[in-house]
């Protein structure tokens, strides 16, 4: 078979995804605060000086993993407000969490001793999803189908029913990842809660 | 997966849409929000203060801890990286 060279700016991409894939598999495992940048070296087979051409500091990788993360959240939120429907933004939500369950885990377990700028991007991510849900349920506050409430209301009744089952998977679950067991539920709960009785009907 | 949208380099928003880059100009390294008619970025204390102001509301988080969270966010940020 003909090999097909690559060029050194790709394979330095490649390196660089290599390592923020490996960071996310041993996060996920052995916790945030424990795993080392040598760790990551070690597991991806690559000296310790390379993960720091690529991330001068271990935040540096902390946040890389979190934008990869991030990313893939706004490309389905991206997609998914095309069509505005609430209940679609949610199931996006949760099938991204799901897909990061172990990573997710670790991070909102850890979040309080992360350093500081790894928590403005975690609530920063979670301000924008805050407003995409909000725009997508206002029509339905002003229309009379939603219980009209402030938006860190809705957003932060919505994530703390998620991150409680995300913190106690272990306890509320016997299969995992949690967000794919209970989605359905979680969600018709959540509906439940801030819809009207105009909204039952509907 | 599919390629990675660019953010703005100055608050880190993803830029999906051609409307959300500075003078809809898909090559800007700015968001709409950061820059003025010009396209040029706004004023550190602007910027640092609408952050504030999404994390307050989106969220429901005081004055002082969003004021706290911009910083640390606009940190990360290449526009401001060198300069704080």
């Amino acid at each position: 078979m003909k090999k097909v060279a690559i060029t050194r700016q790709e394979q330095k991409e490649l390196t660089r995804s290599g390592l923020i894939q490996t960071a996310t598999r041993l996060f996920a495992k052995n916790g945030i605060a424990n795993t080392a940048t040598a760790d990551v070296a070690k597991a991806q087979k690559v000296s310790h000086g390379t993960v720091f051409v690529h991330f001068p500091t271990r935040e540096d990788l902390i946040l890389a993993v979190i934008d990869e993360f991030a990313t893939k959240l706004s490309q389905e939120f991206g997609n998914c407000m095309q069509q505005s429907d609430l209940r679609k933004l949610l199931v996006f939500h949760l099938e991204v969490l799901a897909e990061y369950e172990d990573f997710y885990h670790r991070l909102i377990s850890e979040l309080a001793h992360l350093p500081p700028k790894v928590q403005s991007m975690v609530f920063m991510l979670n301000a924008a999803i805050s407003w995409k849900l909000y725009e997508s349920a206002k029509p339905l506050m002003e229309s009379g189908h939603l219980k009209k409430m402030s938006q860190p209301f809705l957003f932060n009744t919505w994530i703390a029913l998620v991150q409680y089952h995300v913190m106690n998977r272990e306890l509320l679950s016997d299969k995992l990842p949690i967000l794919k067991e209970k989605k359905n539920e979680m969600i018709d709960h959540f509906i439940n809660l801030i819809q009207t009785q105009k909204g039952e009907r509907k | 997966m599919s390629a990675k949208c660019k953010s703005c380099g100055s608050c880190g928003m993803p830029m999906e849409k051609v409307e959300d880059f500075a003078l809809g100009d898909s090559n800007h390294q700015y968001c709409q929000y950061c820059t003025d008619k010009k396209g040029k970025l706004l004023p550190y204390d602007k910027i640092l203060a609408m952050n504030a102001k999404y994390y307050m509301e989106s969220q429901g988080i005081t004055a002082d801890a969003a004021n706290k969270l911009a910083v640390n966010l606009l940190k990360t940020q290449p526009a401001w990286k060198e300069i704080l």
